[in-house]
């Protein structure tokens, strides 16, 4: 959470939004985001409903779920998907700001090939016009 | 109840943030990517 809160501003220009989801009330959250003055969302799940569709099967012999990771794109598909096998078993910032890189890059080339295919749709009604 | 999958359109979802805002993962959907952190608990 503190390497998410010093990178936070490299998240917001890399134009994504990061929401961290926990099994705690909404009470414990805002404590703990005074406490470390966290600027992103902070989404109390005590039912799990969000937990259970994007975390791992909860197992008892680890006491609890582990944490895990999910990057939806804009066209809202899920891009990235991880699952920790220990507490500490966490992409870096680093690593999701490749990925938040890498998904920017592919985002910006569908939007030329449109600019492209739109520019061929307009040449082909100008053909027909004449 | 569907679960997330890899390259699968991201199941929506509804939760009132503690500052008690509503936030809708589609409302992102044409605007923002979003980077979900699912926590074990601050225990």
């Amino acid at each position: 959470m503190a390497q998410l809160r010093r990178d936070y501003h490299r998240f917001v220009e890399r134009n994504a939004e990061v929401i961290v989801v926990g099994p705690d009330d909404a009470d414990a959250f805002a404590d703990y985001w005074r406490e470390q003055s966290l600027p992103f969302i902070g989404l109390p799940d005590p039912d799990g409903s969000v937990l259970k569709r994007y975390g791992q099967e909860f197992n008892l012999f680890k006491f609890g779920r582990m944490p895990a990771q999910a990057i939806v794109d804009k066209a809202g598909r899920v891009r990235y998907l991880h699952y920790g096998r220990s507490m500490s078993d966490i992409p870096s910032s680093e690593q999701l700001l490749t990925l938040l890189d890498d998904l920017n890059r592919q985002g910006e080339r569908a939007a030329t090939k449109r600019q492209t295919t739109d520019d061929t749709d307009d040449t082909d009604i100008l053909r027909s016009c004449r | 109840m569907s679960k997330a999958a890899l390259n699968a359109q991201a199941p929506d979802f509804i939760l009132d943030d503690f500052e008690g805002r509503a936030i809708r993962l589609s409302d992102y959907r044409g605007r923002k990517i979003v980077v979900l952190v699912l926590n074990r608990g601050f225990m």
